[in-house]
């Protein structure tokens, strides 16, 4: 009898391979690819490879089908010497706005599902998202996270928050965003137009505090009136006045309410947690950031980071979108226990089988498990 | 040929603004060289470029502009000339700063027409507004308030204006500012784009520049001792919570993000500690590893690359970035500590 062959980490390239051979040119959608830095990293060695640059798209897809890297990012800035080995030597031109939607960063209920904690000074471990060990209270936590429909729909959701900004208050248009899967936890939301390349560092950290609500002060939004106090532009405006006058008539049934200050903070603080978008600051104002390429297979999941439109979204056909690899359902082993759920799949501890891509999944992200082929 | 800006802006308004294309152009068609300013009828030129450039090192407003557009324009023109071959991007920055100002001053004063006419010759888009929405009457495309916004706090904070559909409702002063702000940076691009590989000074001129380098040279000189009296040795008690909040974080063994990491070595560096001091504050840390850490505190210490050394990001940028702890009303986490090692050393004296 044949021995049964075991997928390893090694042999997963195999499968990238397979996918970066059925990728055309089409499938590569980064604008002015000649400008951008390329940085991979790969299966069977450590380290990032940055510093490379593609003349064309051709020859980026040559070398995704000869390497099939586990990793490959592109950078959101344009150089005029994108492979310069100092980043001063690059010749910065001007970087796309990048916003980041993650939930690592947002509380969902299913992380007690599938998310995994290991405190490092005394070695407690549990399910769920803790900032401090409840064991001994060391805050050096080591975390294994993982993503299910659940945190998708959340991410989603913050999605369109920030779509909705977008167009009504930075004035851009549906086609000027470019949104795909993050390959793991989330959404980026690219925006290319030239009035945005140009942005600085402290014009990013602006938007940024505005699609976050950062910095609101409510002494500035409000003014004195019959013994209370007022928005200073009240129904009819825009931006934060009108979302906040809207959460008010909500609330109380009037959008131009007088009130004392300690009702207004209410308003205020119920305003900003219904509306303020959870984005990754970091990723927004770095101008020199390295980004997941579209369309290319991330490396801890086995999944596409597919190009989504809003109606997509809306649709909620995520997972067909970004699956990639079979749904066969093959045999497995496990080591210990699994997460409880992931992508679209409950997973029973009794489970003997699984979908070939939620195995793929598992094993690329570090769970106890063997994959029988 | 007329001049075009002659429709909105009378001729004399271009000695307020010898940053305008018009201006620019109609000195050039006087095709005056450089040899030029050294004769007699020019030297008035030299000297008010000179003037401008000592106000820059003196750090002092500079005078109103010559009532002869002519002069003024020439003036301008070759202040941007001396600044590049000098060389010095603070010295730049303060002319940049000092000019923005003065002319600041005049769009203020300008009728609704004019302002537009110049703040779209700064690249600065801003319409009309159809209709006046809570006083305001202007509206500036969202990026571009952004990009030039003088403060990131207060009535100036995108969060607190009226945002409509990519445009922020501004007043008249404001828009003035805005365009200070724009200025600022179009002289800077200005002088960073100038070739000058190809110009011949004639001596005097050069002369002229060598002098002013050499006053910039002593000014800058004691503008560093003046800093460098208030930091002798570091001083952990006097740092900001929010480093002293990265440092015990650190310390404790738990990550710290990237953004965390490069405040605390940029901020420690700047304060006066070498590499080896910052690479033992950073050991205790979880996933320590001296190689890389080494690259890249000595990357921020400007010892790798192209040099350039790196600044503690400021409270704003903390703030956004999560690491802001404290309300300490100042604008940079240095700013902080200078203060407070100068309060206490007063106290000391006393």
């Amino acid at each position: 009898m044949m021995e049964k062959a075991q997928l390893t980490l090694s042999s997963a390239k195999g499968l990238f391979q397979s996918y970066y051979k059925q990728l055309t040119v089409g499938d590569i959608v980064v604008s002015s690819l000649s400008k951008r830095e390329f940085a991979f990293s790969y299966f069977d060695e450590g380290g990032m490879h940055r510093h490379i640059s593609f003349e064309e798209t051709g020859k980026l897809l040559n070398h995704l089908r000869a390497s099939s890297p586990k990793h490959v990012y592109y950078s959101t800035a344009y150089y005029l010497y994108p492979s310069a080995k100092d980043m001063d030597a690059k010749g910065w031109e001007g970087a796309d706005l990048v916003f980041d939607i993650d939930v690592d960063h947002i509380e969902t209920d299913c992380k007690s599902a599938h998310d995994q904690w290991r405190c490092k000074t005394c070695n407690t471990s549990g399910w769920g998202n803790v900032k401090a060990c409840p064991h001994c209270g060391g805050e050096a936590i080591e975390k294994r996270t993982w993503v299910c429909e659940t945190c998708i729909n959340v991410a989603r959701d913050e999605v369109f928050k920030l779509v909705e900004m977008l167009e009504m208050d930075f004035g851009l248009s549906l086609h000027e965003l470019f949104i795909t899967f993050s390959g793991h936890r989330g959404f980026h939301i690219h925006v290319e137009s030239p009035a945005v390349r140009v942005l600085n560092q402290d014009a990013r950290r602006e938007l940024i505090d505005y699609v976050k609500g950062l910095g609101i002060d409510i002494r500035v939004m409000l003014v004195k009136n019959k013994g209370g106090f007022k928005l200073r532009y009240g129904a009819n405006s825009s931006g934060w006045y009108a979302r906040i006058s809207r959460w008010a008539l909500f609330m109380l049934g009037a959008e131009d309410p007088v009130l004392n200050l300690r009702d207004w903070e209410k308003i205020f603080i119920g305003s900003m947690k219904k509306e303020a978008v959870a984005i990754d600051e970091n990723v927004t104002i770095d101008t020199k950031r390295l980004i997941r390429l579209p369309n290319s297979l991330h490396g801890k999941t086995g999944l596409k980071a597919a190009p989504f439109t809003v109606n997509e979204l809306e649709k909620g056909e995520f997972i067909e979108k970004v699956k990639v690899f079979s749904k066969e359902e093959i045999k497995i082993s496990t080591g210990g226990e699994l997460p409880k759920k992931v992508l679209d799949l409950e997973i029973s501890s009794t489970s003997r089988t699984l979908p070939f891509y939620v195995a793929l999944y598992l094993m690329l992200n570090g769970a106890p498990i063997k994959i029988n082929v | 040929m007329p001049l075009k800006a002659e429709v909105i802006l009378s001729i004399t308004d271009l000695s307020k603004y010898p940053f305008i294309p018009e201006a620019l152009e109609r000195v050039k068609t006087l095709g005056i060289e450089l040899t030029d300013f050294t004769a007699k009828p020019l030297k008035g030129i030299v000297e008010r470029a000179a003037t401008y450039v000592r106000a820059a090192i003196d750090g002092v407003e500079l005078p109103p502009p010559s009532e002869d557009i002519d002069e003024e324009v020439l003036s301008f023109a070759l202040t941007l000339l001396l600044l590049k071959v000098i060389g010095d991007r603070m010295l730049t920055r303060r002319f940049a700063v000092a000019f923005s100002k003065r002319t600041g001053a005049f769009m203020a004063g300008e009728d609704n027409g004019k302002l537009v006419y110049i703040l779209d010759k700064l690249n600065l888009k801003i319409l009309k507004a159809s209709e006046t929405k809570y006083g305001y009457d202007h509206k500036v495309n969202i990026f571009d308030y952004v990009n030039n916004i003088p403060e990131g706090k207060g009535s100036w904070k995108l969060v607190h204006r009226l945002v409509e559909k990519g445009w922020v409702y501004v007043n008249k002063y404001e828009a003035a500012r805005l365009g200070e702000e724009a200025l600022k940076e179009h002289i800077e691009n200005k002088i960073d784009e100038m070739k000058i590989e190809d110009v011949q000074f004639p001596d005097e001129l050069y002369s002229l520049i060598e002098g002013l380098s050499s006053e910039w040279g002593r000014r800058l000189k004691s503008i560093r001792e003046a800093w460098a009296m208030t930091v002798q040795g570091s001083s952990e008690e006097a740092f900001p919570p929010c480093i002293a909040t990265i440092i015990s974080n650190v310390k404790a063994g738990k990550n710290v993000p990237h953004s965390a990491r490069f405040a605390l070595a940029s901020f420690l560096l700047s304060v006066g500690m070498n590499v080896e001091d910052v690479l033992s504050v950073f050991s205790s840390a979880p996933d320590f590893n001296e190689k890389i850490a080494r690259y890249q505190v000595e990357h921020i210490a400007g010892r790798r690359g192209s040099g350039k050394k790196y600044l503690p990001y400021k409270c704003e940028n903390m703030r956004t970035l999560g690491l802001c702890v404290a309300d300490c009303k100042v604008k940079h986490p240095l700013m902080y500590y200078w203060m407070t090692l100068r309060r206490r050393s007063k106290k000391e004296e006393k």
